[in-house]
């Protein structure tokens, strides 16, 4: 039995009405997808074996044959329809799914996606757990409901919830890829970090989820070890280009920040600077190297160039929702004020600190975005779009929109794709300096002695699949 | 001398009933007030500018204040709570599962501050200024000086991890209650003890006791019967403000320990904007304040008649 002690309860296990980011976590060992993601970002076979597009707006899929649901329905095309056509339109599920226009049965084991417009990037949006094949039958039986009897196709099955106490899962025996080695998983919410510590301390748990980064380096002397693996989530200053109009200003701050020292002085090999690009290094292959070099000495030339001396601005950041974020807050103020800006920090709770980004009532704000559906497209698309939600830097440039259009048509896994991302990384980052990417941040998990393969994903899933107790 | 005392007891649930009004109001103005939207919270953040303002709508918070108010308490007075914002559920049952846990622990360590620290102040008092004395009110000092939350850490890296006596976190068995029973009960206990020793040594120096010692009465018998009576009265009335630091420690101790109560969700459902649940929370816990008070209030009147005269 593995049980892992989580910082938030849970609120559904629905997935395309997920309510906060931790209900996929567990969502995730229940339900598959039609593919799945590898680490590097390529599309793996999961519930379909085989697919192709049949013209621009169409995608066959084929379903792999002999699976079955945890209630013992089996999978067919049919459910795959119900199944998507409901995530498509649900409040979670249409972010990723919303350019499903429906799905068609073609045979029992064929499904055909007809999308709105062309969007090459559907395969990666399908691996995102909100696109998992629900059983009909629980949809039919539970309704809305259904967030609280989940019935999938995946690994661990449901077993029990007891609200704030436990999540129970058992391994699926039956299961497509191989009974897991696991028979149980439970999740258990503890709030605070350091009772979870404790907890996994007195054996009471075998894993523990963001340990305090303080208590990393003890890990090892009480016989735990620390699981620190890459997550697909930069994390950037952004600047609000209304606020600061001058790219000769912008460009400065980011030549300001050293962010080696960020790094080493506060996140401890906890995450990895992001002084060569702000897309995930992981999804990026053979891309050339994208950032502005460290220069607090050129940053001083091109402020007293622009007439900005004497700078005085205002971050806007979260209490604590990536890592150590008023520390690393703290060291980037300091660096701003060697070369003569006066970093104000807008400390706020999570809710008002998101709230004045998407009211643009910023002039540097501090933001984590998950590359979730393993495609950096999917990052330029949403946050650097003219007019998209989260443009929180208000960034309107043509040359952007413009290949944030040709996205839409290049194929997954091409190069052109791959050249599309790169240019628009060097627009934003280079060009435009819309953000200043600061580092690349990690999955943070501890284990007891005794577990074995315990594994994470960059799309910040738990991977269980070769994870063994004592 | 019953209908007075009915008389007084309908005054104060009428005050209560007024309070709770109050308080809703300000709950109301401030959940307002503060920046986030429960629509972002729930629709998370690729929500698009329709579907918010649906959601809004949904919920209702689209509405002026007044008429959201006003709703609200027409809901309110058919003991409709709502539902979670969050996820859905009618926030009555919520507030019955996680205010019953609540209820249990703040029960628990009361029981526990009312005996040991009563019994701290008894003996504190029989002995003034002896060695006993004073190590007991170097102690009870402490209690009073230690957060909540740092006594809890200390009491899971001792007693949980360390000797490894009591579970580190949970509900739910006899165990997993001792520790946050205990951290909860801390502070009060002390403050218990204090007001027990002063108010022992007062009653101890009346002339009243004076004189029973002239009729050689056993030390013992008037130490637990007649001073303690005497005493009885500011303690009881202390013991009745202590379910105020009760309900605030509560929040950090369930925080803690990991324990499904109403002061943990009420932090979860601040920080997600879930209005619901914190109004319904706040009532609980407006209305559960004042019943308390109001019992010690009439078990006060019933220690000390003196003070239904006033009345």
């Amino acid at each position: 039995m593995l049980r892992i002690g989580m910082a938030a309860e849970a609120e559904s296990l629905d997935p395309p009405n997920f309510r906060i980011s931790s209900d996929l976590i567990r969502a995730d060992l229940i339900f598959d997808g039609l593919v799945d993601a590898a680490a590097d970002g390529t599309i793996v076979p999961a519930l379909a074996t085989e697919w192709a597009p049949v013209d621009e707006t169409t995608w066959e899929f084929k379903l792999r044959e002999g699976v079955t649901f945890h209630d013992g329905e089996s999978l067919d095309a049919a459910a795959v329809e119900t199944s998507l056509e409901r995530a498509a339109a649900a409040d979670q599920g249409s972010a990723y799914l919303g350019v499903l226009e429906d799905v068609e049965v073609v045979d029992d084991l064929t499904v055909r996606l007809h999308l709105e417009r062309p969007y090459a990037a559907i395969l990666n949006n399908l691996t995102v757990p909100v696109a998992g094949i629900q059983s009909p039958a629980a949809l039919a039986e539970h309704g809305d409901d259904v967030s609280r009897h989940p019935v999938g196709t995946g690994p661990f099955q449901f077993v029990e919830w007891q609200l704030d106490t436990k999540l129970v899962l058992a391994a699926n025996p039956d299961y497509w890829g191989g009974a897991p080695a696991l028979d149980r998983v439970e999740f258990i919410p503890i709030p605070e970090a350091s009772t979870r510590l404790s907890a996994l301390r007195t054996g009471s748990l075998e894993v523990i989820e963001n340990p305090s980064p303080d208590e990393i380096p003890g890990l090892g002397s009480s016989g735990l070890a620390a699981v620190v693996e890459p997550k697909a989530r930069p994390i950037f200053l952004g600047f609000n280009v209304e606020e600061i109009p001058d790219v000769r200003v912008r460009t400065a701050i980011a030549m300001a920040l050293d962010k080696e020292a960020i790094v080493d002085a506060v996140l401890e090999g906890l995450g990895t600077p992001a002084t060569e690009s702000l897309v995930t290094p992981e999804f990026r292959g053979e891309a050339a190297a994208v950032g502005i070099a460290y220069d607090p000495d050129g940053a001083k030339a091109l402020l007293e160039e622009a007439g900005a001396t004497g700078l005085s601005l205002r971050v806007v950041l979260p209490t604590e929702r990536y890592l150590r974020d008023t520390a690393v807050m703290e060291v980037i103020q300091a660096q701003l004020a060697e070369v003569g800006i006066t970093l104000e920090l807008d400390i706020r709770d999570s809710g008002a600190w998101y709230q004045a980004l998407l009211d643009r009532d910023t002039e540097l704000y501090w933001l984590g975005w998950g590359l979730n559906s393993y495609d950096p497209g999917d990052l330029f698309t949403r946050v650097f779009a003219t007019g998209a939600v989260n443009n929180m830097s208000q960034l309107a440039a043509p040359d952007v929109d413009a290949l944030v259009g040709e996205l839409e048509s290049a194929a997954v896994g091409s190069e052109e794709r791959a050249a599309i991302v790169s240019e628009l990384e060097r627009l934003v980052v280079e060009e435009h300096v819309a953000v200043v990417p600061i580092y690349h941040s990690k999955n943070l998990f501890a284990v007891a002695a005794d577990v074995e393969g315990f594994h994470t994903t960059p799309g910040e899933m738990l991977d269980l699949s070769a994870t063994t107790v004592g | 001398m019953w209908r007075a005392e009915l008389s007084y007891v309908a005054k104060r649930v009428a005050v209560t009933a007024l309070m709770v009004l109050v308080v809703t109001f300000v709950v109301f103005v401030v959940l307002e007030r503060t920046p986030g939207d429960p629509a972002q919270a729930r629709l998370g953040q690729n929500a698009t500018e329709e579907r918010l303002a649906e959601v809004r709508a949904e919920l209702g918070v689209d509405q002026p204040l007044v008429t959201q108010y006003v709703r609200f308490l027409g809901d309110l007075v058919q003991g409709d709570l709502g539902t979670s914002y969050l996820n859905g559920r009618p926030v009555a049952e919520e507030i019955a599962r996680t205010g019953q846990v609540s209820a249990v622990l703040a029960t628990t360590a009361m029981a526990i501050a009312v005996v040991v620290g009563m019994g701290v102040g008894i003996v504190s008092a029989a002995h003034p200024n002896g060695w006993l004395d004073g190590l007991l009110r170097i102690t009870v000092l402490t209690g009073v000086s230690i957060p909540v939350f740092w006594m809890g850490l200390i009491l899971i890296s001792f007693a949980a991890v360390r000797w490894g006596w009591f579970p580190a976190y949970g509900w739910g068995t006899p165990q997993q209650i001792v520790l946050p029973a205990v951290t909860l009960a801390t502070f009060p206990l002390a403050v218990i003890a204090r007001m027990t020793r002063s108010s022992m040594l007062e009653a101890l120096g009346s002339e009243h006791i004076r004189t029973l010692r002239a009729y050689a009465v056993p030390e013992r018998v008037i130490l637990l019967k007649y001073a303690l009576k005497q005493a009885l009265a500011p303690i009881a009335t202390i013991i009745g403000l202590q379910f105020g630091a009760l309900i605030a420690g509560a929040i950090l101790t369930e925080s803690v320990f990991g324990i499904p109560g109403i002061g943990r969700l009420t932090v979860d459902a601040i920080l997600s904007r879930d209005h619901p649940y914190v109004r319904a929370a706040v009532i609980f816990t407006t209305v559960a304040y004042v019943t308390v008070n109001l019992a010690v209030d009439l078990l006060y009147r019933w220690i000390d008649p003196r003070q239904r005269r006033t009345a």
